[in-house]
């Protein structure tokens, strides 16, 4: 992705790479996973349609064109509705939709820029030298940012993982 | 760094986000104007191709007529003095003449100094 513009073929590689995680941020910003879709999905198509420069770093690109997208968005969407209501955005390997819906209304509580370091780093893949690098922030801030942001989430998830809320000590 | 708690993050592995939906392929508007051109240029290829055996064909007939032109070009540079010498002193000659300019083009009359004007006069 070095070339001078964004070409479709870069923005389906990103899409596929970085697709579902971009939802699981977008929700956090909208009440339910179909308008995250729907943010991400429109997100992608204007991407597609328009011809842009190639970012310095692509994943920080999408992750901030979502955000703002999501933000747009959610000024014209009740957000009182309850997540319960809707479809979750995670699907658990072992069928606990409890333990999904919980996991998505933690991360929905979590400040922003934790949010934001924990989705990128477990369901975009990327390391911590690479969130540093998309985010603009020191590796320090971005390693504080995701340590705090498992605690939380190991807190809150605790009921659902026993055994494994236990911080490893290897 | 990434080393906080590998167990917790791989239980929160387990939770996989939907796949959004695929992105449509005609979102593209590049993509079809990319195969109009790729098809002008096969066109204007192709089109090249066939034109040059054509036109060299054309450039190899095209002497015969210059011939013809030429011909009648030389024809037209013989002189009243020279077609009357040559009546005078060698009459098969012009009648040889003539012939071989009539098979070849037809002699001008409508010009001053056309062969049947030179012919006619006394």
């Amino acid at each position: 992705m070095s070339g001078s513009k964004l070409i479709a073929e870069d923005v389906r590689v990103l899409y596929e790479r970085h697709g579902p995680a971009l939802v699981t941020y977008a929700c956090s910003f909208l009440p339910d996973a179909a308008a995250a879709e729907d943010t991400v999905h429109a997100v992608f198509v204007r991407l597609l349609r328009s011809e842009i420069e190639t970012p310095r770093s692509p994943a920080s690109y999408v992750y901030r064109a979502v955000r703002n997208e999501a933000l747009n968005a959610r000024r014209s969407v009740s957000r009182e509705t309850s997540l319960a209501e809707h479809e979750a955005v995670f699907i658990h390997e072992g069928g606990n939709r409890e333990a999904a819906l919980t996991l998505q209304k933690a991360l929905s509580e979590l400040p922003e820029e934790q949010r934001e370091a924990v989705v990128m780093r477990i369901w975009s893949g990327m390391t911590l030298e690479e969130i540093a690098d998309a985010t603009a922030v020191s590796l320090n801030t971005i390693a504080s940012r995701y340590r705090y942001a498992l605690e939380k989430l190991r807190e809150r998830m605790r009921p659902f993982s026993p055994g494994r809320g236990e911080k490893n000590k290897q | 760094m990434s080393d906080n708690d590998p167990g917790f993050e791989n239980f929160l592995r387990e939770f996989q986000p939907r796949q959004p939906r695929a992105l449509p392929d005609g979102s593209v508007p590049r993509l079809p104007w990319r195969r109009l051109a790729a098809a002008a240029v096969l066109v204007i290829s192709f089109g090249s191709l066939a034109w040059f055996p054509f036109r060299k064909n054309r450039i190899e007939e095209a002497p015969r007529s210059i011939d013809l032109t030429r011909h009648e070009e030389e024809w037209r540079k013989f002189t009243l003095i020279q077609w009357t010498r040559l009546a005078e002193e060698d009459p098969r000659a012009l009648d040889a003449q003539l012939d071989e300019a009539s098979r070849k083009s037809l002699p001008g009359f409508n010009e001053a100094n056309s062969s049947l004007r030179a012919l006619a006069k006394p």
